[in-house]
């Protein structure tokens, strides 16, 4: 198989054909026949706990490996691809934010945001960017050389925002990022995220069971709708 | 960005990381130092006599022979004849003989009786004769030459006067009050036991040791008849010989000489003898250093290897953001390579501070001159060798990491 190089740069930032998981021989596999994103879209993905959200991020962002079907990273093969390949890809185009816990608590808020753009091997005015980010997150800039795990947990989400985007990815993964947060803090973590991925024009994969959340999406997917949970074969 | 990773991880599990730095400062520092003290050693018993043939005196063992005749430590079992210092010094073979006469001490320090030939003689490290910084040789019964050590510790100066004290010990009770020595020279520093001695002529012991109106009768009689005294016994006789294959021939006639009981020793031969016991004792203390220094190492990877669970949220972090297993292995090699490399540093000071500090003492009472240069080829090996083996050992954590890694999740 050799693979297709695309003449101008992709508008395709995921494609998923065929893909085929399971944790191990006994445990139901995870099927998702086809999923295809554009540049730009937002989508908000929502289903009931144990439908497989938390598989689908780990595949998408590269932490698992399907055993069959493949997942293409911009038109590039993703899950195909060696390991080390895989990881490079991940640093440089993909952005996580997980439900809690993001930051490496004894660095300092700063040394968090550089030591992504350190594995992205992204050197140049990479503080000036991160000043740049903290300040459109609402964040004073004093707090950059503060250690991560004195922050308030909103502090620290939108911290997270800023670690997450500082290599400008195409791709953006938020999992259930507002659990720990109250209402208000709730409110302005979102706008202030999906302006920020507005303005880059990144792809974002918000997922969440929280359908108060859904308002703030135009793009919602129902996890069932997407993927089929398979029993596994019992062959005797 | 690792190694301030590495170092930033460390700090935030500073307690833990201290408690396996000591350990491992302290199990390196007694590595280095009996490596140090084995070579440092072997260097200043070697170095301690050179240029003479043969050492004679009583029957003993060759070792107690040697070390009261060249090191000042024990006593000599019995004495020899001064008649057959005499036919030393008249045997054809003998290029030179200097007798030598122990049995008392200044303050602590042994006082060697012998005749002024000694100091062109005697010869220590490799074939350097013995320097005087001030002064010369004694040419009078009750004059004394200093080794260095003993006129720096009790502040001694050409011209000053000394009293013996009869025995050897630091503390006396019969000190020869009547004969009070003149300081004629000061020798200059050998990193010998020489350093450690008072020179007096073996006319001046002979003279301490009469009872007062005898002495008092020699001090008044012309310098010609003083110089003429001579003693019974000596202690031993240090022989030079004119040609050097005669030494077995010699050796054998003067053990079986008639006119006295004699041994006589190669002083190479028994220093090769008293460094072979050594150095079994070493051996051993270099497998137990050796052993603890394992340890430690077994507690820097222990503790890495339990910091690996309060890590789990950390590493899944890493691996989100693109870092690879592999550069979480590393991760944890750099934080044991930090505090193995520090420990190694540290110990390099603590041996370099504990040797300045102790040198004396080890001179003074085990007759060990250790330099406080810890650094040589040996110990730059040794330190290499830690640091091989605490990168081999923190594979254990780092493998661990590397699984971790490889089944992290969101």
């Amino acid at each position: 198989m050799t693979a297709k190089i695309p003449p101008s740069s992709p508008t395709q930032v995921i494609c998923v054909e065929h893909l085929e998981y399971a944790y191990n021989k006994q445990a139901p596999s995870f099927v998702l026949p086809k999923w295809q994103l554009e540049k730009g879209q937002r989508i908000f993905l929502h289903g009931p706990s144990g439908a497989g959200k938390t598989t689908l991020l780990n595949l998408l962002a590269g932490i698992l490996v399907p055993q069959q079907g493949t997942i293409h990273l911009l038109d590039k093969p993703f899950s195909t691809c060696r390991d080390s390949q895989r990881d490079k890809l991940r640093a440089q185009h993909i952005g996580v934010v997980f439900q809690q816990f993001n930051l490496i608590a004894h660095l300092s808020v700063l040394d968090n945001i550089r030591l992504a753009a350190y594995f992205a091997k992204q050197g140049k005015q990479v503080d000036e960017h991160a000043f740049d980010l903290l300040h459109k997150l609402q964040l004073p800039d004093n707090i950059a050389s503060q250690s991560a795990s004195s922050l308030s947990i909103g502090q620290q989400q939108r911290v997270a925002i800023a670690r997450a985007l500082i290599n400008a990815p195409e791709l953006l993964l938020v999992d259930e990022p507002t659990s720990a947060l109250d209402a208000n803090a709730r409110d302005a973590f979102m706008s202030l995220l999906l302006n920020l991925c507005e303005a880059h024009n990144t792809t974002v994969i918000f997922v969440s069971h929280d359908p108060q959340l859904a308002s703030y999406f135009s793009q919602k997917v129902a996890l069932q709708d997407l993927v089929t949970i398979k029993e596994p074969n019992h062959v005797v | 960005m690792l190694f301030r990773f590495a170092l930033s991880s460390l700090k935030s599990r500073r307690k833990s990381v201290l408690l396996t730095f000591l350990s491992l400062l302290i199990s390196i520092s007694v590595l280095l130092s009996v490596e140090h003290i084995r070579s440092q050693a072997e260097q200043s018993f070697s170095r301690t006599v050179s240029g003479v043939d043969l050492i004679v005196g009583a029957p003993s063992g060759q070792l107690n022979l040697l070390l009261y005749s060249v090191f000042r430590m024990g006593s000599p079992t019995n004495s020899i004849s001064y008649s057959s210092y005499d036919m030393l010094q008249n045997h054809a073979q003998v290029a030179w003989a200097v007798p030598i006469a122990l049995g008392d001490a200044h303050r602590g320090y042994r006082v060697l009786g012998t005749s002024p030939d000694y100091f062109t003689h005697f010869h220590y490290g490799n074939k350097q004769p013995l320097v005087f910084s001030s002064g010369g040789a004694f040419a009078q019964p009750l004059e004394a030459v200093m080794g260095a050590d003993v006129a720096k510790k009790l502040g001694y100066q050409v011209g000053d006067d000394i009293v013996i004290s009869h025995g050897v010990g630091a503390v006396s009770f019969k000190n020869h009050d009547d004969a009070p020595f003149t300081i004629t020279g000061i020798l200059a520093p050998t990193g010998t036991p020489v350093d450690k001695t008072v020179h007096v002529s073996l006319q001046g012991i002979e003279a301490m040791h009469m009872p007062a109106k005898a002495l008092r009768q020699y001090l008044s009689a012309s310098s010609e008849t003083q110089l003429n005294l001579k003693p019974k016994q000596i202690s031993a006789v240090l022989v030079g010989l004119n040609n050097k294959f005669a030494t077995f021939t010699l050796q054998r006639q003067l053990n079986n000489y008639k006119g006295d009981r004699l041994m006589a020793i190669l002083p190479g031969v028994a220093l090769a003898q008293l460094w072979q016991m050594m150095a079994s004792v070493e051996n051993i203390l270099m497998a137990i250093s050796g052993l603890v220094m394992l340890s430690s190492l077994f507690g820097l990877s222990t503790m890495l290897l339990a910091s690996m669970q309060q890590r789990e949220q950390e590493i899944a972090v890493l691996r989100i953001l693109g870092a690879s297993s592999l550069t979480l292995l590393m991760l944890i090699m750099v934080e044991a390579l930090i505090i193995t490399l520090s420990a190694c540093l540290a110990s390099l000071l603590l041996t370099f501070g504990l040797f300045t500090l102790f040198s004396d003492t080890l001179a003074n009472h085990y007759g060990l001159f250790i330099s406080a240069n810890v650094l040589s080829p040996t110990s730059a090996v040794l330190l290499a060798g830690v640091v091989v083996a605490s990168l081999l050992t923190s594979l254990i954590p780092a493998i661990d990491a590397y699984r971790n890694g490889l089944h992290a999740r969101l």
